[in-house]
């Protein structure tokens, strides 16, 4: 199916229908400059709560310190069905270069 | 994150204004089974992911040269004009663009929107809020539209703008209620003059079928999600089923019938300001009990709060009860408010915090911990953090031994709005906007 879009204040069609949907896009983040290894960094790891993401949050962890990395920080969201709060994110920003966050079951 | 899960990873990565964040899949289930085994599989899976780690916490993020762009101009009035603007023509237009609730919908067109939003003192490019997880600013604009879908009446406009109002609240949590794989949906129960003014029914089947303004109200708060707040079955909405209250429901209370103050004077609204409160909800849960007995249709309902596999078991939440009249009458000639109710049911709802499987336990004692006692050496969970978290209203008809439980889902609050002018004055009737 074809059609065309207008905007309001154009010529009054005979059928002209409003779009539920807001036409919007995101704002457009810039991704924070990558270091060229892991090693010897601090890497954060934010847990959702959800059935073992600890167990394999902590595996995750200890790989990471045997492969060079300097320290690890976990620390898990308060709910598992709520974002975690800015004062988490503020400690994992000013205490790791680069963090693992857990999504979904 | 596992399998299931990159369609909405995909779509809040985009939403979040970060395509290109970086996704690593865990390769097996490992929610539910033993830790033991988990952690076995958990450093296999690690190494399957460490190339996607790596790459993605060390390599050179895409699109890292590109500007950050300012936020677009909200096209809040956009319209389109069908080639086939037959009744059936643009339903088959608003389905196939997922604009649609799987019911056919009622054409949008310019002069019935119009009409919808004399029922408002907001201007129509007015952001009432963003809504997950598309976080797209919701315009009252795009509310009338969506109300015109759901086959609203012009007049119903500012029940639904108070409800989206109270649903945008955080404390609600719209986002997690939309994105979760639990069957919760939003429900609006409206109180005051203004339900009895809209004929919005607070008795006789108030959950079912019968009543234009239940059944359209509810439906717009539906289609606002999923066209505002971007809630799409299989890709932002993972409901691993579903449930009859995600079509969307809109109730009373039954003031006329109940023996205490209604909800919104318990919230601290005057009894003739009007109100709407967003309740993020399972379909009621029906809970019967024959006695008359006060005491007998409290411990019917207090038990039937942490029953296994409920939603009050494992979350931290503010449960709706909902008291049929006959059912408030005998509870009320026992001597109880409603406060003593909420206090009734807390007491009496606790169980003893053991026999779960491993995985829930452990869920139990994460999710609910600020609900887990301690008393004489055993650990109780409590429906809630405390007895005033639990909602009481009284609806239903006047005609049998019928109660009900609204277990809402994790980390949500019920949240009351009172329906008001833009300068945030109640109004007492809705016709108040198109007069002035």
């Amino acid at each position: 199916m074809t059609m065309s879009e207008t905007r309001a204040g154009d010529r009054e069609p005979s059928q002209r229908l409003y779009v539920p949907v807001p036409n919007t896009s995101a704002d457009s983040v810039q991704p924070a400059k990558r270091p060229p290894s892991f090693k010897g960094l601090r890497v954060g790891f934010l847990g959702n709560l959800k059935s073992n993401c600890d167990v394999l949050m902590h595996a995750a962890e200890e790989q990471m310190l045997m492969l060079g990395a300097a320290s690890t920080l976990y620390r898990e969201k308060e709910s598992a069905s709520l974002g975690a709060t800015a004062a988490l994110l503020d400690e994992l920003a000013a205490n790791c270069e680069v963090a693992v966050v857990g999504l979904g079951n | 994150m596992e399998s299931g899960f990159v369609a909405l990873a995909n779509y809040e990565r985009k939403s979040l204004g970060m395509p290109e964040l970086p996704l690593a899949l865990v390769p097996y289930a490992m929610g539910g089974i033993p830790p033991e085994q988990a952690r076995q599989l958990a450093v296999d899976a690690f190494g399957k992911m460490l190339g996607e780690i790596s790459a993605a916490l060390t390599g050179e993020p895409r699109g890292s040269a590109a500007p950050v762009e300012a936020k677009a101009v909200v096209a809040y009035n956009a319209t389109l004009m069908p080639d086939d603007s037959s009744f059936d023509g643009v339903n088959r237009l608003f389905y196939e663009r997922q604009w649609a609730d799987g019911l056919p919908i009622v054409p949008p067109t310019v002069e019935r929107v119009s009409a919808m939003l004399r029922y408002t003192d907001l201007a129509p490019d007015h952001v009432l809020g963003k809504m997950g997880p598309s976080w797209h600013p919701t315009t009252v604009h795009h509310v009338a539209v969506n109300a015109v879908m759901a086959g609203c009446r012009p007049e119903y406009l500012p029940v639904l703008i108070a409800g989206i109002q109270a649903i945008l609240d955080p404390e609600l949590n719209c986002y997690g209620t939309q994105c979760t794989t639990n069957p919760a949906g939003i429900m609006l129960l409206v109180n005051g003059p203004i339900a009895r003014e809209l004929d919005i029914n607070g008795g006789t089947n108030l959950f079912g079928q019968g009543w234009y303004a239940n059944g359209t109200i509810g439906r717009a708060v539906r289609l606002c999600l999923i066209n505002i707040g971007g809630g799409y079955p299989g890709t932002s909405d993972m409901s691993t089923l579903g449930s009859p209250n995600k079509w969307g429901s809109c109730i009373a209370e039954n003031e006329a019938l109940s023996p205490w103050p209604p909800f919104h004077v318990d919230r601290g609204f005057a009894p003739d300001t009007s109100t709407v409160t967003a309740i993020a909800t399972t379909s009621p849960q029906n809970v019967t009990e024959l006695s008359a007995d006060p005491r007998a249709i409290l411990d019917t309902l207090a038990s039937a709060f942490l029953v296994a596999g409920s939603n009050c078991t494992y979350f931290d939440h503010e449960p709706m009860v909902v008291l049929g009249p006959i059912q408030a009458g005998h509870v009320a000639r026992g001597g109880f408010d409603k406060q003593a109710i909420q206090r009734y049911l807390w007491e009496h709802g606790k169980i003893e915090l053991k026999g779960f499987s491993a995985t829930s336990d452990k869920v139990i004692r994460q999710w609910k911990v600020h609900s887990i006692k301690t008393e004489d050496g055993k650990e109780f969970v409590y429906p809630t953090r405390r007895p005033e978290d639990i909602g009481v209203i009284v609806a239903g008809g006047d005609n049998g031994p019928h109660c009900a439980l609204l277990a809402t889902f994790n980390g949500t609050h019920l949240i009351t709005r009172a329906i008001s002018r833009a300068d945030g004055t109640p109004v007492r009737s809705v016709q108040e906007f198109v007069r002035s």
